[in-house]
């Protein structure tokens, strides 16, 4: 997305983190299920993987709840038909809510403890480059989920620091690898009249040469 | 009661219908349970949001050995404060100066420290500023309210990694007689972005 035109102005007044109160529940939904130990794996490669017009005309969470259902149904946890009935009834009004209760003190602190648990933790790990390395990051056009922004590709820039090593997401096995925080002139990056200034990105060592 | 009730005067989109299909299936399974996605929901309303960024932006502002602290190690600084957790667990503080102004963006979805600043506003996830914010900065920035002199540095901070960032704006003229609570006041989300000033 970056760097692409024809989006318009930012809408600084649209200030809400939501545009719809049902669309509240869809993050939490989602992080229920990785409390239930059933949310194997980055919902991005799902929301990425939606066809252009539906990323293109869908609301943020709209591509949520779309991802979501991909990645239920990939895990044999949920079966596309019977959400696709079960939404029918609902908006026919012939389906009952479950019950629900007041969260209870336990659930609240189980939750909580969750959403304040220390997951990814840079490690150690192997690195060909050092600060003040100049790299190019490399030419590639994979057609899955890549933490290797399109805009990027190609373009020289200087290693800034060295960050730590996480596992590369793109699909696969998911090496651990060094990453970089690169700074990049934003002449190297859209040309000599652009804006002046620097960027500075995250990269996995894989998207380096 | 039904899905559809008093809450909705206009019908439900599909999306909608189908984000309440999923609970309503995943319940039955015995999944999950609607008590823990309320519980989740109470979290980002109550414990998670701009609140504790601008009391970490506070507490750096009256003292320099926690500013020093925060900018070295940003995770371990900000968990002094009793802040961390999901997508704040490997935080970096970028400090706005006289010189420097920096401003954070994710062209690639949405990733923002939860810890300090709650979720994302709609149109930090929106195409416009994904789009734009890593090319002409300083127009998005004027269009948004804030005009940069020409010779300040401006960097662009694409948060596309693991890495989290927020800014540390400056701290405004005239507020020496500010207690610490008193300046946390003036703390903004959109400061801690870098899409305003302070």
């Amino acid at each position: 997305m970056g760097g692409m035109h024809g989006f318009g102005a930012v809408d600084a007044s649209d200030r809400d983190a939501y545009h719809a109160d049902w669309e509240k529940r869809v993050l939490p939904l989602r992080l229920a299920v990785i409390l239930a130990g059933r949310g194997h794996g980055d919902l991005r490669p799902h929301v990425e993987a939606l066809s252009a017009d539906d990323y293109l005309s869908r609301t943020y969470y709209e591509r949520w709840v779309l991802a979501l259902q991909s990645s239920l149904v990939q895990a044999d946890l949920l079966a596309e038909g019977d959400i696709a009935s079960r939404a029918s009834a609902i908006r026919a009004g012939e389906a009952v809510p479950p019950k629900r209760a007041e969260p209870s003190p336990e659930i609240s602190d189980r939750v909580a403890a969750v959403v304040a648990s220390v997951t990814k933790h840079g490690v150690a790990a192997a690195g060909r480059f050092r600060q003040n390395d100049v790299v190019h990051v490399r030419r590639m056009s994979p057609a899955g989920h890549t933490r290797c922004p399109r805009y990027i590709r190609g373009v020289k820039g200087i290693v800034e620091s060295v960050t730590g090593g996480f596992p590369r997401p793109d699909p696969g096995d998911h090496p651990v690898e060094q990453t970089y925080t690169v700074r990049f002139d934003f002449r190297d990056i859209w040309g000599e009249d652009s804006e002046e200034g620097v960027l500075y990105l995250d990269l996995w060592e894989g998207y380096l040469a | 009661v039904s899905f559809a009730g008093h809450h909705h005067p206009k019908p439900m989109s599909d999306l909608e219908a189908r984000a309440a299909a999923i609970e309503s299936l995943l319940v039955e399974k015995g999944v999950i349970t609607s008590e823990q996605v309320d519980a989740v929901i109470e979290i980002f309303q109550k414990d998670l949001g701009p609140m504790n960024g601008a009391t970490v932006v506070a507490r750096a502002w009256v003292d320099p050995g926690y500013k020093q602290r925060l900018l070295s190690d940003g995770t371990a600084a900000i968990r002094e404060l009793g802040f961390g957790g999901v997508e704040g667990e490997n935080m970096r503080v970028l400090e706005n100066t006289g010189a420097v102004h920096n401003v954070v963006v994710c062209t690639l979805c949405s990733c923002y420290p939860w810890p300090v600043l709650g979720l994302p506003p709609n149109w930090y996830k929106d195409f416009a500023y994904r789009s734009r914010m890593v090319r002409e900065p300083r127009a998005v920035l004027a269009e948004m309210g804030l005009d940069l002199a020409e010779d300040i540095e401006l960097r662009v901070w694409d948060s596309s990694a693991e890495i989290r960032y927020m800014v540390l704006p400056e701290r405004p003229e005239g507020t020496g007689g500010l207690t610490e609570g008193e300046l946390a006041q003036l703390v903004t989300r959109d400061g801690m972005v870098g899409v305003a000033a302070v």
